[in-house]
C-alpha cells in the first residue's frame, strides 16, 4: 500500500489533503490526542501479516482533508520490536507529509531521543509538548520557541485530555506542510569521529538516487553504523550495496575500538548528549515539588513486602467486582436467549430446523453474549488499572517469580485473565513486545483454569470428593498454575530458547483515567471480543450439533415397549407423565450413542483406556471442545439424567456415582484432563488468529500429549496404589 | 561498580554500559548513557527489579541488567544488599527527584555526547 491509500479523501478543490503519522513513546498521551484530532472519525485494523493495532481517523478543517494514521508508541527506531519495525517500516514506505510526535513534557530529554530519530528519516516533525500542566506543576519551564530553533522542529504544548493546543497542533501541520518541511539540514551532530565515518557512508549511499529515494541517506547511514541488521538487509538493494555493507562494517568496528563499546551504544549516547545540549537551552526547572502522590502511593502499593500481597488483593477484588455486577445482567441475557429460544420452539414444527435454530444457534451464541456483561466490567476494570499506570506496578511485584519460570513480568494480567475467559487472555498479550514472550505467554494461558471448566470441576469434586469439594477444585486450580510455569520453563529451554528480552520498563505516575479513553477500550475489546468468539462459537456449536444429531436415531416401537417395560419394572405404579419422561431421556442417551459424536467416542476409546474412560467421557471432551461447560450437560445426556443437567444437579452426580466405572481416582483423572487438554474452538481460533496455524498446531499437540500423559500417570499410579 | 551494587537511596552517575545487543540498546535507549545521573528509589522483592530515576522519569530494571550497567557512585551511601531480602533499611537520600540535564564529563557539550575513550573495552553478553 502506497501514500495514497492513507491519504484522506478531498472532494473539494480546497488546499492539498495532508497524510499525518501520530508516533511516540508509551505513556506520552498519544491516544488522547489522536482522539481530539479525529473526534469519532477512525478505524481500527491491523497493520498487514503482524498483530499490531492500527487505526486510521481522518479531519476536515478549513476544507482541508487531514489523514491520521497512529503508530504504536515505541522508545528507539531500532529494529528489535515488532512494534518498531512497523513504525519505521510504515514511515519508510508511505512517507507521510508529516510526523506528528506526541511527547510527555515531564520527561522531555527520553521523548526527544525519538523525536530526533524521527527527524533524521527526513520526514518533516511536529513536536507536540504534551502533559504541558503536569510539567508547569512540577516547575519544569519549558521554552517551545527556543527549543524549535535549537532542533529544527516546530513545538507544540498541548493538554491532552482538556483539548488544549490541539488546534495549534493542525495549524503547526499546516504551516510545516505548507512550507515545504520545516527547516531542512538541522539533525543531530554525532561529534567529529562519527561524523568523518558517516560522511563517506552518506555520499555512497546517495549514489544510487532510486534507493536514497526510498531509503534517506543519512538515517540509513547511522542505521549502518548502529550495526541494524533490517537495513544490512535493505542494502541487498542498492547498486553499490556489497561495498557499502564492507565500510559500514569496518567504520562500525573502528568506533568499537575507538569508544571502547558497541557503536550502537556509543551513537546513542551521542544523541543524548545533543539532547542534553539543547534542554540545557530551552528548559529550566524552577523548583521540585516536596510532596510527590506518586511516591507516597507506591511507598505501599511498591513496598518490597506489600506489593504481591496488594497485587494479589487487586486481582482477586477485579474478579469479585466483575462477578458481582455482571452476574444479573447475565442473567437477563440468559433468560433472554432462553425466551428467544422458546418462541422459536412454538412458532416452528418440531423438527431439525427446530433443532438447530433452538439448540445449535441460539443455545450457542446465547451462551456467548451471555457472557458479554461480564467481558464488559473486567475490560473496563482492566482498562482503569493500565490507564492509571497500576499495570507497571504489577510487572514490578511479579517478575521476579515469573522470570524464574521464562516468563515476564507483563505476561502476568494475560495469564490471570486467564482464570475468567482465555479468549480476551489471549489477545491482553499483545502488551508484550517480545514475540518469544508473547508465544510462551499464549501457549500456557489455556492451563490457567477458565470460568467454562469451573462446572466441570465442580460436578466431579460434589460426586466424589464431597468432604473436600472445594479443596479439589483449588488444587485443580493449583495445577493448572504450576503447569503453566513449568510449562513455561520448558518452552523457554527447548522451542522458544533464546536471548533473555530485558525488562526495562518505564514506570509512569498515576493519572487518573479519562472517560474517552477508557470507553476507547472496553468498546474495542468487546467488539474484539464478540466478533472473534462470536463467529467461532456459533460455528462450533452448528458443527457440534451436527455430529451430536447425526446419523438421526428413531427408536422402533419394540424398543420403545422394551424400554417402557424395564422401566415399570424398577419402578411399578409410576405415572404416564413419568414413563414419558423416561423414555425421552432413553431416547436422547441412544441417539446420542448413535450419532457421529457417539461413533468418534467409541472410536478413539482405545485411546483413553490407559486413562480409565471409556467413550462416554471420549463424546465429552469431544462436544467440550464447543465451550467447555457442555462437558456437563453431555454426561447429563449420556447417563440417561436428561438433558438439561447442570453441575448442581443431584441427578446427575448420583448417576455417576452409581456407575461402578468412576472412582473418585478416575474422576481426578477426568479433572486433570479437561483442565490441560486443548481449549474450546474460540479460543483455539484466536490462538490461530495471533500466532498463526503452526503454533495452533504444536499448542494442540502439546497440549493434547502433556492432558493425556497427566490423565494417564494418574490413573495408572493410582490405581497401582490401590486408590482405584 | 554496578546499579546492582547500590541500596536503596543511593545516587550516582553512569559510566557505562557494558551489555551488548538488545539489552545495551534498551538500556542506553532508556537514558542510561555515560553521564546520566541516577537515584536507586528501592529494590525488589528476593532480589526482584529495582527502581531506578533517571532524570524525571522512573524506571524498572532487573539485577542481571543492572549488574551491566558501571556507574560512579555520587552521594557516598553505597551499600551491599544482604541476604534474600536485601536491605529492610533505606539509607541516604530517598525520594528526591534528580534535575533534567545532570551531567559527568562531556556530556552537556552540544552535538558532543559524552563518551569513556578507549582503553576498557570491557563488554559482557547479555545471554541469559
Amino acid at each position: 500500500m502506497k501514500r495514497d491509500d492513507y491519504a484522506p479523501a478531498s472532494s473539494s478543490p480546497g488546499p492539498r489533503a495532508i497524510t499525518a503519522a501520530l508516533a511516540g513513546n508509551p505513556n506520552a498521551g498519544k491516544t488522547t490526542i489522536f482522539n481530539a484530532l479525529t473526534g469519532a472519525h477512525h478505524k481500527v485494523g491491523n497493520y498487514p501479516g503482524v498483530t499490531v493495532e492500527k487505526r486510521e481517523g481522518s479531519r476536515v478543517r478549513n476544507g482541508r482533508s487531514y489523514g491520521f494514521i497512529d503508530l504504536p508508541g515505541i522508545y528507539s527506531l531500532t529494529a528489535y520490536s515488532l512494534d518498531e519495525v512497523v513504525t519505521r517500516d510504515f514511515l519508510l514506505d508511505h512517507q507521510p507529509d508529516v510526523i506528528v510526535n506526541v511527547m510527555d513534557s515531564t520527561n522531555l530529554s527520553r521523548h526527544l531521543y525519538l523525536c530526533l530519530q524521527f527527524q533524521e528519516l527526513g520526514i518533516p516533525v511536529v513536536g507536540v509538548l504534551n502533559m504541558s500542566d503536569e510539567a508547569e506543576a512540577k516547575g519544569i519551564r519549558i521554552d517551545a520557541r527556543a527549543l524549535e530553533d535549537v532542533l529544527g522542529i516546530p513545538m507544540v504544548k498541548t493538554v491532552g485530555p482538556k483539548n488544549d493546543g490541539v488546534e495549534g497542533i493542525l495549524d503547526a501541520v499546516d504551516r510545516v506542510v505548507d512550507s515545504g518541511g520545516g527547516a531542512p539540514g538541522k539533525s543531530v551532530r554525532y561529534g567529529d569521529e562519527i561524523e568523518d565515518r558517516l560522511a563517506p557512508l552518506e555520499a555512497a549511499l546517495a549514489s544510487d538516487a532510486a534507493f536514497a529515494a526510498r531509503f534517506p541517506s543519512r538515517w540509513m547511514a547511522v542505521k549502518l553504523l548502529e550495526k541494524d541488521g533490517h537495513a544490512f538487509e535493505k542494502l541487498a538493494g542498492h547498486a553499490d550495496g556489497t561495498r557499502i555493507a564492507a565500510l559500514a562494517g569496518e567504520s562500525s568496528s573502528w568506533i568499537d575500538g575507538h569508544f571502547g563499546k558497541d557503536s550502537e551504544i556509543v551513537v546513542s549516547e551521542q544523541r543524548y548528549g545533543y539532547i542534553r545540549g539543547a534542554v540545557k537551552e530551552a528548559v529550566k526547572v524552577e523548583r521540585k515539588p516536596d510532596f510527590s502522590l506518586t511516591e507516597a502511593i507506591d511507598k505501599v502499593v511498591m513496598n518490597r513486602f506489600l506489593a504481591l500481597p496488594i497485587f494479589i488483593g487487586v486481582l482477586w477484588s477485579v474478579f469479585q467486582i466483575t462477578f458481582a455486577l455482571g452476574e444479573h445482567p447475565m442473567a437477563w441475557l440468559e433468560g433472554m436467549f432462553g425466551w428467544l429460544g422458546g418462541a422459536v420452539s412454538a412458532v416452528l414444527p418440531e423438527g431439525l430446523l427446530r433443532s438447530l435454530l433452538v439448540d445449535g444457534v441460539i443455545g450457542g451464541v446465547g451462551g456467548v453474549f451471555s457472557f458479554v456483561p461480564l467481558i464488559v466490567i473486567l475490560f473496563f476494570l482492566l482498562s482503569v488499572l493500565e490507564d492509571v499506570g497500576y499495570m507497571s506496578r504489577a510487572a514490578f511485584a511479579t517478575d521476579k517469580i515469573l522470570h524464574t519460570f521464562g516468563l515476564h513480568g507483563q505476561s502476568v494480567f494475560p495469564m490471570m485473565l486467564g482464570f475468567g475467559c482465555s479468549v480476551p487472555a489471549i489477545m491482553a498479550a499483545r502488551t508484550l513486545k517480545s514475540p518469544r514472550d508473547r508465544i510462551v505467554t499464549i501457549l500456557v494461558i489455556p492451563f490457567m483454569s477458565c470460568g467454562a471448566k469451573l462446572p466441570v470441576h465442580v460436578l466431579f469434586a460434589a460426586a466424589f470428593f464431597p468432604r473436600n469439594a472445594a479443596n479439589m477444585v483449588m488444587l485443580v486450580y493449583a495445577i493448572g498454575v504450576v503447569l503453566a510455569l513449568g510449562s513455561a520453563w520448558l518452552l523457554k529451554r527447548t522451542v522458544l530458547r533464546g536471548e533473555a528480552t530485558p525488562f526495562v520498563m518505564e514506570l509512569p505516575p498515576y493519572r487518573a483515567p479519562t472517560a474517552s479513553g477508557l470507553a476507547w477500550h472496553v468498546w474495542e475489546k468487546t467488539k474484539h471480543y464478540v466478533q472473534k468468539a462470536g463467529t467461532v462459537i456459533l460455528a462450533s456449536s452448528v458443527l457440534i450439533w451436527a455430529i451430536t444429531t447425526f446419523p438421526a436415531y428413531e427408536p422402533s416401537a419394540a424398543e420403545l415397549q422394551a424400554a417402557r417395560a424395564g422401566f415399570l419394572a424398577d419402578r411399578p405404579g409410576a405415572t404416564e407423565e413419568e414413563i414419558s419422561s423416561r423414555l425421552e431421556t432413553v431416547v436422547a442417551e441412544r441417539a446420542l450413542g448413535h450419532s457421529a459424536a457417539g461413533t468418534i467416542g467409541k472410536f478413539i476409546e482405545p485411546a483413553f483406556r490407559p486413562l480409565g474412560f471409556d467413550w462416554k467421557l471420549g463424546v465429552a471432551t469431544v462436544t467440550g471442545f464447543a465451550a467447555k461447560e457442555v462437558v456437563v450437560s453431555t454426561l447429563g445426556v449420556l447417563y440417561s439424567v436428561g438433558t438439561e443437567e447442570s453441575e448442581e444437579s443431584e441427578g446427575l452426580r448420583e448417576a455417576l456415582r452409581g456407575d461402578p466405572n468412576w472412582t473418585p481416582l478416575l474422576a481426578f483423572a477426568m479433572m486433570v484432563f479437561t483442565l490441560v487438554i486443548p481449549p474450546c474452538f474460540a479460543a483455539l481460533a484466536t490462538i490461530r488468529a495471533e500466532l498463526g496455524w503452526k503454533w495452533l498446531g504444536f499448542a494442540f499437540a502439546f497440549m493434547t500429549t502433556l492432558g493425556w500423559v497427566l490423565g494417564a500417570a494418574i490413573f495408572q499410579i493410582g490405581s497401582l496404589a490401590g486408590l482405584a | 561498580m554496578t546499579i546492582a551494587m547500590l541500596g536503596e537511596g543511593s545516587e550516582f552517575v553512569v559510566e557505562r554500559v557494558c551489555l551488548c545487543r538488545e539489552t545495551g540498546r534498551r538500556l542506553s535507549d532508556m537514558g542510561f548513557t555515560n553521564g546520566a545521573r541516577g537515584l536507586i528509589v528501592r529494590r525488589g522483592f528476593f532480589g526482584g527489579p529495582i527502581q531506578v530515576r533517571l532524570g524525571d522519569c522512573d524506571l524498572m530494571i532487573r539485577v542481571s541488567e543492572a549488574a551491566g550497567v558501571d556507574v560512579i557512585p555520587v552521594d557516598g551511601t553505597v551499600m551491599q544488599p544482604r541476604g534474600p531480602f536485601g536491605r529492610f533499611w533505606r539509607g541516604g537520600r530517598g525520594g528526591h527527584g534528580l534535575g533534567q540535564g545532570g551531567h559527568g564529563g562531556r556530556g552537556g557539550d552540544h552535538g558532543r555526547g559524552a563518551h569513556g575513550r578507549g582503553a576498557h573495552g570491557r563488554r559482557r553478553n547479555d545471554e541469559a
